[in-house]
This record gives structure tokens, C-alpha cells and sequence, in this order.
């Protein structure tokens, strides 16, 4: 059987990636962690962008959401990790669920506008919150230990909160794989080629554009919780706009319209903000002219650039 | 009217449109427009350009609100029904500009509609590629429109005859009751067309069609009853020898568009 055959590369992966997070400098670690952290995002905004059609520039909320639902929790009821970490998903959910009950309506350019506003309504909000959000001062927070099964182990220890990480990471990306390959995926795709068409097909398009929006949502509030975890902090800049715009550079960069591609585009543009920043600060503006270069001729992302070599098809 | 009565006499009509009226701002698209279509016929929908055609299939498949009259669907009032209602009903339609999945394979455009009739058109989990069934119905259904050997492609890449043909079968993927073909032919040259017409009159009786069409020829072949309509109205319904002799349909008709 197929998924049998590709089993095998999938664990190898799997078990370098853990292998590495055991033997690598703490530097590499670090940094590895933070791609896996993004990694969550991007393959929610491929999903969202890439898959479903849907434009967002507002992911910046369920970031943040995701971020404070896993602080505040804490801070504020004492709960334990997996409780806060499950808040930290629902309250993605449901913030998803109402942003996107309007923002799905409107189309294209719209959509655009209307989550991105909401976004800096929401920063806006954050920064002014001060007694809950702690602004852009932000809270730090002690990050209770996290029980599974028999053990009880911390994210103190930097391999248990890279684990922690490639554990999310691998479970986005098969969850993911797994629904795209399924009837709602397939659907999502034929959104993006012609919404219009599938209406007079039984389908009620609003129905599911609404729940990749959640779908999207839920993961980018995981990777908000998992970033919070890791610095063991949220500020109101959590909420600040290039984290819209991020997921959107790693998504063009390594192609929206496959899994790996955002993730692709996560790790070049990871190394080249620690390597070129190190540098030069304005290193921003390189990077802005390599994705004026990569939308001009490589629209399809890297990935979709080379996916395209290997089985042709229309651009 | 010159209106044929034996059409009404005959069975239960599966599609019944009566009095349907369709306004856009102050524009009069379609003004008390009546039919009854029988099960298994093919309907012929003429007219010149701009006599409400197109409009006809918009406002029973739900695309847009008529202003007043009904749509009845085997009984059934569909009147200001949302399409994907419609369309669960068992009433599938195509497009006169083609509308097909372009980046899709032709057996993937093929598959929403039979998905779209599951029970779970939305399951997150379930692999399609899994049901042997699923997959043998629609290669069976893209066979029978001679695309079995395109299955694979992506139907963006296919000439225009074969997207049209695409076009028809993502309609026919739904296995509806009635399907409203808007222009089959449309930009198809005349050799490609006579294969898309012997496909179409192929679908009866099994189905009940409804084809709006502007080639002479093809009426004559395929329908059997014509509808002329002519700036929202119904100018006159027979069968299409008559319609074509008829001297006011040839006026607005013939004369006006030089066919």
C-alpha cells in the first residue's frame, strides 16, 4: 500500500529531525525550533491562501489569540500546560469562527482589507489592554510542567520544548495532508479554481470557506501558543502586523499551493534573517526585492516551480 | 400565444416555470415567461440575442431572484432557492462562457458532482481515491463522453470542443433529473459540434433537457419541442418544424440574427 511505502522516508524524517534536536549546537536547536513553530503557520496560511483562496491579512489575531490563550490561563487560573494549551486552540477556534462568519463573505480585495483592519483594530486593542496584555510591555510567564503519562517534563529543558515543537509540527503536517487528500480538501481546491461553478453543484461554497478559515485559524493559534511557550512570554506584539505578512512572504516564497512549499519558504526565510541580519539590518529590503523577483517569475513558489518541472501543468 | 396544448396534456411536467418575471434596475429581462417541460423531453430554448434566454436558466437555477411567478421542480416550488439547494434537487446546468475546474483533472472535475450527492460531501478524513465505486462511475460517465483517455490531465489543457464536452459532464457528474445546457456548442467548429449534439440528444430520455441553442440545424435534430422567446416573453412553443415556418418567429428570429 502507498501510505505503507511512504511511511518509511516520513519516520526517517521524523527521527533525523528528533536526532538533531539531541545533538545540535544550542544555536541550531534554537533556530530549528522556530522553523517548526513557524512551519505551523505557514502550512495554515498554504491551506487558507493556497488551497481555499481566501487572502488573509489579518492571521496576526489568531496568533496572538493563540499566544495570550496560552499565558493567561496560566497566569490568571493556574492551570496546568495541556489546559492551557487547549484554551489557547479553542480560543483560535472560536475567534476564527467569528472573524470569519464575516470576513468569508467578502471576496478577494475585500477580504483583504477587512482582516487586515480587523488586525490592527485588534493590536490596537492589545497594546491599549494594558492590565490583561501586559502592551507592548507584554507578560512573562512561568510555564507550568508539562505531564504526560507517567512523566512530568518542562520546556525548560530545551530538547523537551523542541520536541514539543516537531511533535506539533508533524501532527499539522500529516492532519493537514491528511484532509487534503479527503473530500473537504478537494473541495477547498476547487474553490480556488472556480468558486462560482461549484455553487450550482450542490456545494454551499460559504460553508466550506468558513471552515478552512477555522481550520487556518486553529493552527496559527497553536503556533502563537508554541511561540509564547518557547519565549515564555506574550506582548501586544503578537499581534503587530508583520505577523500577517509573514506567513504570506514564506507561503509566496516556497509556493502556497503544496504543504512542503511554505514550510520551504520558512526555513530560507528563517536563515536568511539570521544570517543576513547578523550584517546588515536593513536586510528586509533584500528580501522584499527576492519576492518581487520569485512573484514575477516563479509564481508558483519554488516548490510549485519545481512540482511543475516534474508533471507539467498550466500556470 | 401560438401555443402547442398537447405539450400540457401529456404527463406530470418535470420543470414548471409559470409566470416568471425577472428584473434588473428597470430592465425587463424576462416578463411573464410560462413553460412545462415533460419528463424526458428535450426543449429547445430560441431567441435573439437578448430575449431572456440565459436569464431563464439563471432564474431557475437560483442565480438570480425573479421578481415574481414560480419554478416548479417535479411539484416542488425552487422559487428563490439558493443553487446548491437546487442543485441537490437533482437540476444541474452548464455555462455558455465554459466553467470548468482549469488546474483539475478531468476526472477530478468529474468527481465534485458525484461527491457533492454523498451523504458527507464535506468528510475531512475520507480518501476518495479509496472508493473503487466512485472512480468507476466516473471514469464510466468521462468513457461515454469519449474522455476516457484525458482522465489524468488537467482539464485547463484539453481543446475547446473537450472542455465543452468537461463542461457537460461536470453537470452529469450530479446525475441530475433536468439538465439546462446553455449553448453547447458555442464555439465549437461545425465537425466537433455534430459530436456534442449526439451527446446531447443521447441524454433523453433518461433525462429531461433543456438546451438553449441558436444553430437552426441543431434544433431541428435535437428538440422536441421549441420554445422562441423573444424580449422576455414566449413568442411561441411547438414542435420545431412548425417553429420554423412559423412567419413571426422567422422575423424576430431568423431575420434579426441572419442564422
Amino acid at each position: 500500500m502507498r501510505p505503507g511505502r511512504r511511511a518509511v522516508p516520513r519516520l526517517a524524517l521524523l527521527g533525523l529531525l528528533a536526532l538533531a534536536g539531541a545533538a545540535a549546537p544550542a544555536g541550531l536547536r534554537s533556530l530549528l525550533m522556530v522553523m517548526m513553530i513557524y512551519a505551523v503557520f505557514a502550512m495554515a496560511y498554504g491551506l487558507l491562501l493556497g488551497h481555499a483562496n481566501q487572502p488573509s491579512l489579518g492571521q496576526s489575531i489568531f496568533f496572538g489569540v493563540g499566544a495570550y490563550g496560552f499565558v493567561l490561563p496560566v497566569l490568571r487560573l493556574d492551570a496546568g500546560f495541556w489546559g492551557a494549551l487547549g484554551v489557547a486552540v479553542v480560543a483560535g477556534a472560536v475567534t476564527a469562527l467569528a472573524v470569519g462568519a464575516l470576513a468569508v463573505r467578502v471576496s478577494e480585495a475585500y477580504h483583504v482589507i477587512f482582516t487586515a483592519l480587523l488586525a490592527s483594530v485588534a493590536h490596537l486593542l492589545a497594546k491599549n489592554a494594558t492590565p490583561l496584555t501586559g502592551g507592548t510591555g507584554g507578560l512573562p510567564v512561568e510555564v507550568p510542567p508539562l505531564p504526560l503519562g507517567p512523566w512530568r517534563l518542562s520546556v525548560y529543558d530545551p530538547l523537551t520544548n523542541y520536541l514539543l515543537c516537531l511533535a506539533a509540527a508533524a501532527a499539522a503536517y500529516l492532519g493537514l495532508r491528511r484532509v487534503l487528500a479527503a473530500p473537504l480538501g478537494r473541495v477547498w481546491v476547487a474553490i480556488r479554481e472556480n468558486e462560482h461553478r461549484l455553487a450550482f453543484l450542490g456545494y454551499r461554497v460559504y460553508g466550506y470557506k468558513l471552515a478552512a478559515f477555522v481550520t487556518a485559524g486553529t493552527l496559527t493559534a497553536l503556533s502563537g501558543a508554541l511561540y509564547a511557550i518557547r519565549l515564555r512570554y506574550a506582548s501586544a506584539e503578537f499581534f503587530g502586523f508583520e505577523w500577517s505578512v509573514l506567513p504570506f512572504v514564506w507561503g509566496v516564497l516556497g509556493g502556497l499551493r503544496t504543504l512542503p512549499g511554505p514550510v520551504l519558504g520558512v526555513v530560507l526565510f528563517t536563515v536568511f534573517q539570521y544570517y543576513v541580519s547578523a550584517w546588515w539590518t536593513h536586510y528586509l529590503i533584500l528580501f522584499g526585492v527576492l519576492i518581487v523577483v520569485i512573484l514575477r517569475w516563479l509564481p508558483a513558489g519554488i516548490v510549485g516551480y519545481l512540482a511543475g518541472q516534474w508533471r507539467p501543468t498550466r500556470a | 400565444m401560438a401555443t402547442d396544448t398537447s405539450v400540457r396534456a401529456g404527463p406530470e411536467p418535470v420543470l414548471a416555470v409559470e409566470d416568471l418575471a425577472v428584473r434588473f434596475g428597470g430592465v425587463t429581462a424576462l416578463d411573464g415567461v410560462t413553460l412545462a417541460v415533460g419528463p424526458g423531453e428535450i426543449r429547445a430554448i430560441i431567441g435573439p440575442n437578448g430575449a431572456g434566454k440565459t436569464t431563464l436558466f439563471n432564474a431557475v437555477t437560483g442565480a438570480v431572484r425573479p421578481a415574481r411567478g414560480r419554478v416548479r421542480l417535479r411539484g416542488r416550488d425552487i422559487t428563490g432557492a439558493p443553487p446548491f439547494r437546487i442543485a441537490r434537487l437533482g437540476l444541474a446546468r452548464t455555462f455558455q462562457l465554459t466553467s470548468i475546474f482549469p488546474e483539475l483533472t478531468v476526472a477530478a472535475n468529474a468527481w465534485l458532482g458525484m461527491n457533492a450527492r454523498t451523504d458527507r460531501p464535506w468528510h475531512p478524513f475520507a480518501r476518495p481515491g479509496r472508493d473503487g465505486a466512485a472512480a468507476a462511475r466516473t471514469r464510466e460517465l468521462l468513457a461515454g463522453l469519449g474522455l476516457a483517455d484525458r482522465l489524468e490531465e488537467p482539464a485547463g489543457d484539453l481543446s475547446h470542443a473537450d472542455q465543452r464536452v468537461v463542461e457537460i459532464a461536470i453537470a452529469l457528474s450530479l446525475d441530475p433529473d433536468v439538465l439546462l445546457l446553455d449553448e453547447p456548442t458555442q464555439g465549437v467548429s461545425p465537425h466537433e459540434a455534430g459530436r456534442l449534439v449526439t451527446l446531447v440528444a443521447g441524454l433523453a430520455p433518461a433525462k429531461t433537457v433543456l438546451v438553449i441553442e441558436h444553430n437552426v440545424e441543431v434544433v431541428l435534430r435535437l428538440a422536441t419541442t421549441v420554445t422562441v422567446l423573444d424580449r422576455g416573453r414566449v413568442l411561441a412553443e411547438g414542435a420545431p418544424a412548425a417553429i420554423m415556418a412559423d412567419r413571426r418567429v422567422r422575423e424576430v428570429y431568423l431575420g434579426t440574427t441572419g442564422v
